[in-house]
């Protein structure tokens, strides 16, 4: 038998997950190299959620969990940059550095939108004890 | 009757308690779930919770005036059965009585709608067209109801909102009013107001 409090946990976690991701993808904004020092930019990551079916107990309350985490394989950006260490030497784009294809709107509306979820799960919470404390007055 | 919560609403109460928290974690399922693709909102149905707490409330309201009838013929005589017979001869009645709580406080007709019948629950999807919708769950919406997104999920938050306030709201006036039952009884029995 899973809570009502335990289904909004289920969010929170969920979304700040989301959240994290964001914060990542913004930080990164300008980041060139890989872990491995090798020139390839930052691809920008997506947290996907997913109805936690192990969650459901037959009532139809369910709560969520993250699925996958996507990378962004959109090709990167590409500048103008001769003189950089990291401008590549060959092919079409010679002469270009190959920066993070990260739209900073897009990454900031997704966090607002993450915030106010949480919120409002929040909010849920904040009602699921109200009724519990309310079941316990009948006692009083 | 020897069961003193026969004439209160608190069998009635209790269930619409029941109803109310079980609603509550759906619809909490449902804003967890806000920013799930594919995600369908879920709800219980209150109108055929209403419904059949009725239709069962009146059934019971039928039968208990016939064994009132059948009490007020038995006072007549000289020697009015002992409280102990009678709770006897409500036992032997009433077999899920002395097992089942259930049906000492409220009415065994409803009970098929207590938090335990976890079946009468189970859930439809709005996604699964091909199950039949002859339960108590939430029938199919109109299509105008819930803007669909591109994420394939229709959970609004707005409407979310308004649904989880109204059920707590239910559920507050469950409990003020059963409150208020006891007290009345507990005035009854220590003769005090």
């Amino acid at each position: 038998m899973i809570s009502s409090l335990d289904i909004s946990t289920s969010a929170l976690v969920a979304q700040r997950t989301r959240l994290n991701a964001i914060s990542g993808n913004i930080a990164n904004i300008s980041s060139l190299v890989d872990e491995t020092g090798a020139a390839n930019p930052y691809r920008a990551r997506q947290v996907v959620f997913q109805t936690d079916h192990m969650s459901e107990d037959g009532t139809g309350a369910a709560g969520v969990k993250v699925a996958e985490i996507l990378h962004d394989d959109s090709e990167p950006r590409h500048r103008y940059q001769p003189d950089h260490p990291l401008a590549i030497t060959e092919g079409k784009w010679e002469g270009y550095v190959a920066y993070p294809n990260i739209d900073l709107t897009t990454q900031m509306v997704d966090a607002l939108e993450t915030t106010r979820a949480y919120e409002a799960n929040i909010g849920v919470m904040e009602i699921s004890k109200d009724m519990s404390r309310q079941r316990l007055t009948i006692l009083a | 009757m020897f069961n003193p919560l026969q004439s209160t609403t608190i069998g009635a109460l209790e269930k619409t308690l029941a109803f109310t928290e079980r609603r509550h974690k759906v619809l909490a399922g449902n804003l967890a779930n806000i920013s799930t693709p594919d995600y369908r909102s879920r709800d219980l149905d209150v109108d055929a919770f209403q419904t059949a707490l009725a239709e069962s409330i009146q059934s019971r309201q039928g039968r208990s005036s016939a064994v009132t009838a059948n009490e007020t013929l038995a006072s007549n005589r000289s020697n009015p059965p002992s409280p102990l017979a009678m709770f006897r001869q409500f036992v032997s009645e009433h077999p899920a009585a002395s097992a089942d709580t259930d049906a000492m406080l409220g009415d065994p007709e409803i009970s098929g709608l207590d938090a335990t019948g976890s079946a009468t629950y189970t859930m439809l999807d709005d996604h699964d067209q091909t199950s039949t919708r002859d339960d108590r769950i939430s029938g199919p919406r109109s299509p105008m109801e819930g803007i669909v997104y591109h994420d394939e999920s229709d959970v609004s938050m707005e409407q979310e909102v308004t649904r989880i306030a109204k059920n707590r709201h239910l559920h507050n006036v469950a409990i003020a009013t059963m409150r208020n039952q006891f007290d009345l009884m507990r005035a009854a029995i220590t003769e005090r107001a």
